[in-house]
């Protein structure tokens, strides 16, 4: 009996401390912070102001007539050639710049893919080179464990102000085997910290994949939308402290439902809706969302949304003036087709408000090499004014580039997938996409030419 | 960097391999010092790193972190070797056994997307889950199996001072080698029990 009671001393003794930790462990707070747009970087001013020359007042003019038109823009993000590149995410920096992550390498899953960035510069109107960020023997060492291949990167900023850039890390399996890895820089994306393994799951910690946009709770807090796919698929959202310790993990969906990559459109301090990729087999294959009016204390069960879902990660916002942005495959099969979709209810009710890419005209064609390569030709110089000015060797190797995946199957088949979409705190919206695996396409459009679009769909409409 | 917890992940695999090694008859069969001679050339292979890695971070990538009752089978497992004699009476083991059988067959499913209840969401410095663990902990010191209690103690112990990564109590606790080692030998039990061969040595 001694013993048992040894023992009982030694449980009390060690829960003392457990229940001290506990109860000085702040709880989870709920709430959601309201992104405050912040003032435009300041523009260079001009030292004196001078009579204009003629050239100067047409140059103006022209200036004027497309501030009127709005702007819209497409560029190539990435500029790796004959690699396979994939799953963007986009963050503006404090100097009003824009910094894109991805992972591209030999192939999806191989070993020697990196987490590579670019910067995006308004003013200029382009992309700096890409560079590596983090590989998977970097990674590997920082953990002190093996890892496999590196996946998804996405970058949020913290309260702090530093950028956190989360991405997916694979030991065991395929991407089921994930899970997440994340750095912090403090110098906008210049230098980062060594990797840290996020602990998420209590099955070899795999399991938690990421690919939508943090967010701030109303405390500082970060919510991380993740999600499950070991044998079974759900969303879910972790909750990190302002140091990035995981302090909760609630579950969006039960297994079944086939939620995965959620997405977090926060509305106000306590709406925010989730949409999420659907990767079950009820027909027809519609995206799922659902919804918190608590602050993402609790959240409501999984509906069906108005659009459809090939099975293809989507990606939105909410606006200030409360309007939802979203862009996706906006079909059941394929990912041959990206629209950008608007809702002004909240998200109950979707339209399309322009077509951003569209390929399935070519689906059934029988095209032959030359044929599909001249279609990728136009589509690369279309995507990037850059490639329209190059010389031929230069735009020659783009196609190559693209040839390997656009005619991986002996066909002519398009990929645009995987968006990412950011509002700038001077209004524009930046959208990156995976364009055939090959590249990263950023387009960015303005308030105007958002506005236009609006009135024209209105007008189509007959309102 | 977290060296802390990085190193106490690689020495729980350590930890393992050495336990899976004292249990092959040839290493047993071995004399001490030669016996020791191996463990040390094998500390060695498990944590020198080779382009970057040991084979020690190798399995830690595959298995993850070893919770603390785990360790703690394994390090009676390998007194046992090393002594000739259980520390732990066989039915005092039995029943932790059996209790990490239930609580792995209850916790897995659940965790792995079964239902809308998340029981591992509880695990970060939940007080009621922490408070219903006490109440479970102090019946099995005083009613069920010593070793039970201690091993939960112990893991809470460790979950206090941080000596994992996992802010996670239940990484502490429970993982799926242990969970799916204690539902084999609660299969092996019963298989035995209904072919009338289980001798469990009694509790005096």
């Amino acid at each position: 009996m001694l013993k048992r009671y040894l023992a009982l001393a030694a449980v009390l003794l060690a829960f003392g401390f457990g229940l001290h930790k506990a109860w000085q462990r702040p709880a989870p707070a709920f709430g959601f912070r309201i992104p405050v747009p912040e003032a435009a970087p300041a523009q260079p001013v001009a030292a004196a102001k001078k009579p204009l020359t003629r050239k100067q007042y047409r140059e103006l003019l022209a200036e004027k007539q497309r501030a009127a038109r709005g702007r819209y823009a497409s560029h190539l993000a990435s500029s790796r050639l004959h690699a396979q590149t994939h799953a963007s995410s986009l963050i503006e920096l404090k100097d009003g710049r824009i910094r894109a992550f991805w992972f591209t390498g030999s192939r999806e899953g191989a070993s020697d893919v990196t987490i590579n960035s670019a910067l995006f510069d308004p003013a200029k109107g382009e992309w700096s080179d890409e560079h590596v960020v983090v590989d998977r023997k970097g990674t590997q060492r920082a953990l002190h464990r093996y890892v496999a291949k590196l996946g998804n990167p996405v970058v949020g900023r913290a309260a702090d102000g530093s950028l956190q850039l989360f991405y997916v890390t694979v030991s065991l399996g395929g991407w089921a085997g994930s899970s997440i890895t994340v750095m912090r820089s403090t110098d906008e994306g210049a230098n980062w910290s060594a990797p840290r393994r996020l602990i998420t799951s209590p099955f070899i910690n795999i399991s938690t994949l990421v690919k939508g946009a943090p967010f701030l709770y109303a405390d500082g807090s970060m919510g991380l939308p993740v999600y499950h796919e070991f044998v079974s698929k759900f969303a879910e959202m972790l909750h990190l402290d302002a140091s990035g310790n995981v302090i909760d993990k609630q579950r969006l969906a039960r297994a079944g439902q086939g939620t995965l990559q959620p997405v977090v459109m926060v509305r106000n301090e306590n709406e925010a809706l989730v949409l999420t990729r659907y990767s079950g087999k009820d027909n027809p294959h519609l995206a799922r969302s659902l919804r918190s009016e608590d602050g993402g204390k609790s959240w409501g069960k999984v509906e069906k949304s108005s659009f459809p879902n090939p099975d293809a990660a989507l990606s939105g916002i909410t606006l200030p003036d409360g309007r939802m942005l979203a862009v996706l495959n906006h079909l059941e099969q394929g990912r041959d087709s990206l629209s950008l979709m608007l809702s002004e209810d909240g998200g109950q009710d979707w339209k399309e408000l322009h077509r951003l890419e569209e390929m399935r005209v070519v689906r059934d064609k029988n095209l032959d090499e030359k044929q599909c390569l001249h279609i990728v030709e136009e589509l690369l110089q279309n995507s990037d004014r850059r490639l329209a000015h190059a010389p031929a060797a230069t735009l020659k190797e783009y196609v190559e580039s693209a040839k390997a995946r656009v005619r991986a199957d002996g066909g002519c088949g398009f990929e645009f997938s995987y968006p990412y979409l950011i509002q700038a705190g001077n209004g524009d919206i930046h959208l990156s996409y995976t364009w055939n695996r090959v590249f990263i396409k950023h387009v960015t459009f303005d308030q105007t030419w958002l506005r236009k679009r609006l009135n024209k769909e209105s007008y189509a409409l007959g309102h | 960097m977290h060296w802390d917890t990085d190193l106490s992940g690689l020495a729980g695999i350590t930890l393992a391999v050495f336990a899976l090694l004292l249990r092959q008859r040839r290493v047993q069969a071995l004399p001490w010092p030669q016996r020791m001679a191996v463990l040390l050339a094998v500390l060695l292979v498990l944590l020198v790193p080779v382009a970057g890695l040991s084979l020690a971070g190798l399995l830690r990538g595959i298995t993850g972190d070893l919770s603390i009752l785990t360790l703690l089978f394994l390090l009676l497992a390998s007194a046992r070797t090393l002594s000739g004699c259980g520390l732990v009476l066989d039915e005092n083991r039995a029943r932790a056994v059996q209790a990490i059988a239930i609580a792995a067959l209850l916790f897995y499913p659940l965790v792995l997307g079964l239902g809308s209840f998340d029981p591992y969401r509880l695990g970060y410095g939940n007080l009621w889950f922490m408070l219903a663990l006490l109440g479970f902990a102090a019946w099995a010191a005083l009613r069920h199996s010593i070793l039970l209690a201690l091993g939960i103690a112990l893991a809470v112990a460790a979950w206090s001072i941080g000596w994992y990564e996992s802010p996670n109590l239940w990484d502490y606790l429970l993982d799926p080698w242990l969970g799916i080692y204690a539902l084999a030998a609660q299969v092996r039990h019963w298989w035995k029990q209904r072919r009338g061969t289980v001798h469990v040595q009694p509790e005096p």
